[in-house]
């Protein structure tokens, strides 16, 4: 929140070329706090997973159709319908059980959240080493651009984000997240 | 604690429809309009889509506050 508040303050700064009343040195300041919290986090993420072998986020080896067909039954119908019109999936068959992530979580929403903090990482990298390294002009004009559009489709992300996980039939997860306890009604639902 | 979270929510997607806003105002404006579609498509672009994301994120704070929970 505090990376896409302080990125976007800049960007919208020099979009619309207007004075701010914010000392400028202190949004780059929290920018760049955020930042390294983000690496940490990401970094902690990562090697968590890694360690423990944990794949649930991931399709799953030569689980690509099914799992592309789980999704098409978990998308609104319209939406559904057309991509397995696209691929030719069977929707006649019944979905595959879910495990302890849904298939829009493994196919659409992680790997968006992936590919977003990726790019965003990578290029505020890029934009932070300018300080200690030269970088060529047009290098820093694209990496500044892709580092914007990619801060944008986080922001994009986190609104995606709370509307699947503030969406009723998921409000149980969000209470058991804080107290670690799961309703018995919602688990014999699945 | 859920109306909290639907207050939270609500008002996070009326900010990305203000920002997304500022965003298409700003690629049709002055400055943008002389620099070449280029540069004016991202914004524009960008800003609709944050404005577009952000409905089904009302409907569900609304939901989440007017809905009963099926399970307790």
């Amino acid at each position: 929140m505090l990376l896409i508040a302080t990125g976007g303050w800049q960007y919208i700064k020099g979009l619309i070329a207007a004075e701010t009343p914010i000392y400028m040195g202190t949004v780059y300041r929290i920018h760049y706090f955020a930042a390294t919290l983000l690496i940490f986090a990401t970094v902690a993420f990562l090697t968590d997973w890694w360690l423990r072998g944990e794949r649930g986020l991931t399709p799953g080896k030569g689980q690509s159709i099914r799992s592309l067909r789980g999704l098409a039954h978990e998308l609104p119908k319209p939406f559904g319908t057309i991509l397995a019109y696209g691929l030719g999936l069977d929707l006649r068959r019944p979905a595959p059980p879910t495990e302890q992530f849904t298939y829009y979580e493994r196919l659409i929403s992680f790997p968006l959240w992936e590919l977003s903090i990726g790019l965003v990482m990578l290029t505020g990298i890029i934009k932070a080493v300018r300080y200690i390294y030269p970088i060529p002009g047009d290098v820093l004009y694209w990496v500044s651009a892709v580092h914007v559009g990619a801060g944008v489709l986080l922001a994009m992300k986190l609104v995606d984000h709370l509307r699947y996980v503030l969406a009723p039939s998921r409000w149980a997860l969000m209470a058991t997240m804080a107290t670690g306890w799961i309703p018995e009604g919602f688990v014999k639902r699945f | 604690m859920k109306f909290l979270w639907a207050l939270l929510g609500l008002l996070y997607a009326l900010l990305n429809i203000y920002v997304g806003y500022i965003f298409v105002t700003a690629a049709m404006g002055h400055g943008l309009s002389q620099k070449g579609l280029l540069l004016q498509a991202p914004p524009f672009l960008g800003g609709i889509a944050l404005a577009v994301l952000a409905l089904p994120l009302i409907w569900n704070c609304a939901r989440l506050v007017v809905v009963p929970p099926r399970v307790s």
